[in-house]
């Protein structure tokens, strides 16, 4: 391949060459590149301990920590525990899943990943796009290891197959519209330390002040407003409707819709914005 | 001939600071272009803005006959990068490191896999195929960055200090796969503050300083516009160093360089006179420690940088040398200036 300059030359007037042709340049093929940069980010997870901790490890020790801990306590209060702490477990281990997709990302680009590859013929938010499809891929199997310790200690959808269906939808929305935000962070700020940091001050008082782990009406009841509109809750409310026999499903489905909506806006704009700024 | 490279009045600025500023450059299809210059001044910056990285401010750029800001996607196409810190995934093996590359370049599975095992043999690293990349050695890793770089034959690559940080057989070995590329008929640009390593390597070498180009020509046509031959006092101790450009500073224009002290020669008259010198001032006492040669030589493109800018090219030739301390004690990992902006 000696011909390479005639050959670029000839590209100015004809346009890109055709694919798969000897001597010609590639091009971009978006779903390729995410496909190829998310099976990048699947194989590293799967050598770090760390993620494979936080994927599997963590959310069923906290699975089985909050069972041991408050089952007797809320049956007592009348509910079946299990089946109220598995859609917080699930949101926690999204959580988990959405900290790593930040460090990951401010990886990438601190390593000089993300400026190489954007002197490639690679489309430009398919490192991003790359990373969520991994990080979406991680947080199924996080689901898959939550419901069958949920099933061991007696979860059920009581509501049938369709709603159970919703379940895994849901909690994929509120995984990408999540990770698209940590993702932007973690370009955004771009020093390990303070990408823990910042994704800990987010992680802490969301999960804590929600009706996640424990029912709104235990807050004191200045925050009980609070605790009740917030998107984690709202997802909460909405992962339990569809788990339940015959709860109102219309109006929590929508309010956590939206609230993803809106979150998942915030993150797209944000990291296509960081992206261009971390290449650069 | 046709340039594969063409930068007109490129102008780059970060705040304050002009990092190109007018810089002109071409290089020649299939040749290699030795851009030259110290530390800051605008090497990574002008590759940047030739790599599609950075839009210029001012002035116009071609790649592979592709203009850098009006067709990136073009101009991305047709060159391969290895930047100045290595960008591979430490926790793959060598072999899925290129494997990766080749995909991200369109090949298909089969064919990603076959051509990682061709540039394994090529760039001899077969040995270090199958291991974690972040166990490898500097020198290693440079080598698979730069197999990685020209996984789809690019028209042009780019080099930003390739052996920056090296162990001197690993410099080796890079400067032969260099070469090796170059013969393939790929068109090079490598950055470097070796002067050495320009003068071996490329055909052409332009000079920069503070984003602008000092002087531009081949090796041997640069050399000679500092003129004849050199005295050159090698002198390990920067102490010495001093005393030495002191005692000569009778015999001319003495200027002091990383490894010792140079002053024009006329000829072995020279030499006589400086031994002379040396030899007057230890007998009156100079505490000069240690002189480990004299001799006269062709000039070096060490001389040349300073004739044409009036500062040595490297930075702990500047007296103290507390310059030196951030190159020799090995860079950051991390390009942490880069990245925090
Ligand atoms: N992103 C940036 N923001 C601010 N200043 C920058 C940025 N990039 C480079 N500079 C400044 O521009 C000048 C040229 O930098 P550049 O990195 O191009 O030099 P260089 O020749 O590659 O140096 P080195 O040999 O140290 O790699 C320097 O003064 C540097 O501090
Ligand atoms: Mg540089």
């Amino acid at each position: 391949m000696t011909s390479t300059i005639p050959a670029a030359v000839a590209g100015t007037l004809a346009g890109p060459p055709p694919p798969g042709v000897a001597g010609t340049r590639p091009r971009p093929a978006f779903a390729t590149d995410v496909a190829v940069l998310a099976e990048r980010h699947l194989r590293l997870m799967s050598r770090r301990p760390a993620s494979i901790i936080s994927a599997i490890v963590l959310p069923l020790v906290f699975a089985l920590l909050f069972f041991t801990v408050f089952s007797r306590v809320m049956r007592r209060g009348g509910l079946d525990y299990i089946d109220y702490l598995l859609p917080a477990v699930v949101i926690q281990a999204v959580f988990f899943t959405g900290m790593s997709s930040a460090i990951l990302a401010a990886e990438d680009a601190l390593g000089g990943t993300l400026r190489r590859l954007r002197t490639m013929s690679v489309s430009r938010p398919a490192p991003a796009l790359g990373l969520l499809a991994a990080e979406l891929t991680r947080s199924l199997l996080s689901l898959g290891v939550l419901l069958a310790i949920g099933a061991a200690l007696g979860f059920r959808f009581h509501g049938g197959p369709w709603k159970a269906l919703g379940f895994p939808v849901v909690m994929l929305a509120f995984a990408a519209a999540l990770v698209t935000c940590f993702i932007a962070l973690g370009l955004a700020i771009r020093r390990l330390e303070a990408v823990t940091t910042a994704t800990n001050l987010i992680y802490f008082p969301f999960m804590l002040l929600s009706s996640a782990f424990t029912p709104a009406a235990a807050f004191p009841s200045w925050l009980r407003p609070v605790v009740e509109q917030q998107p984690v809750s709202r997802v909460a409310d909405a992962l339990r409707a569809l788990t339940a026999h015959d709860a109102a499903l219309a109006r929590p489905l929508l309010i956590a819709g939206a609230w993803l909506l809106g979150l998942g806006v915030v993150g797209v704009l944000g990291a296509s914005r960081a992206l261009g700024r971390a290449a650069a | 001939m046709t340039a594969a490279v063409e930068a007109d009045a490129l102008v780059k600025t970060f705040g304050d600071i002009r990092a190109l500023d007018g810089l002109s450059l071409r290089v020649e299809a299939g040749t290699i272009l030795g851009l030259l210059g110290p530390n800051g001044a605008g090497k990574t910056t002008a590759i940047n803005v030739l790599t599609t990285l950075l839009s210029p401010d001012a002035g116009r750029a071609t790649v592979a006959g592709h203009d850098v800001v009006e067709q990136p996607a073009l101009v991305r196409a047709a060159i391969g990068v290895t930047g100045q810190f290595a960008a591979l995934d430490s926790g793959l093996t060598a072999r899925e490191n290129l494997v990766l590359f080749g995909r991200l370049m369109k090949l298909g599975r089969a064919e990603a896999r076959r051509r990682a095992a061709e540039l394994l043999e090529r760039f001899t690293l077969t040995e270090a195929a199958d291991q974690r990349t972040g166990t490898l050695s500097g020198g290693t890793r440079r080598r698979l960055d730069l197999a990685a770089s020209i996984t789809r034959e690019p028209a042009v690559l780019f080099l930003d200090e390739p052996t920056t940080g090296l162990d001197p057989r690993s410099r080796l070995a890079l400067w032969e796969a260099v070469r090796e590329l170059r013969a393939s008929g790929i068109t090079i640009l490598l950055t470097t503050q070796y002067l050495e390593e320009a003068d071996e390597l490329a055909d052409r070498v332009t000079i920069i300083d503070r984003g602008r180009v000092v002087a531009e020509g081949t090796a041997e046509e640069l050399k000679r516009r500092v003129g004849g031959a050199v005295c050159h006092i090698a002198v390990a101790d920067a102490a010495d160093r001093q005393l030495v450009s002191e005692t000569l500073g009778t015999l001319g224009p003495v200027s002091v360089l990383p490894d010792g002290v140079s002053l024009p020669a006329t000829g072995p008259e020279t030499l006589v006179a400086v031994v002379r010198e040396l030899d007057e001032a230890r007998h009156a006492g100079l505490p000069i420690a240690r002189i480990d040669d004299i001799g006269l030589r062709r000039p070096t493109l060490d001389d040349v940088f300073l004739a044409l800018t009036g500062h040595p090219a490297t930075p702990d030739a500047q007296a103290d040398g507390e310059a030196a301390a951030s190159d020799e004690a090995g860079r950051p990992a991390r390009p942490t200036a880069e990245v925090a902006s």
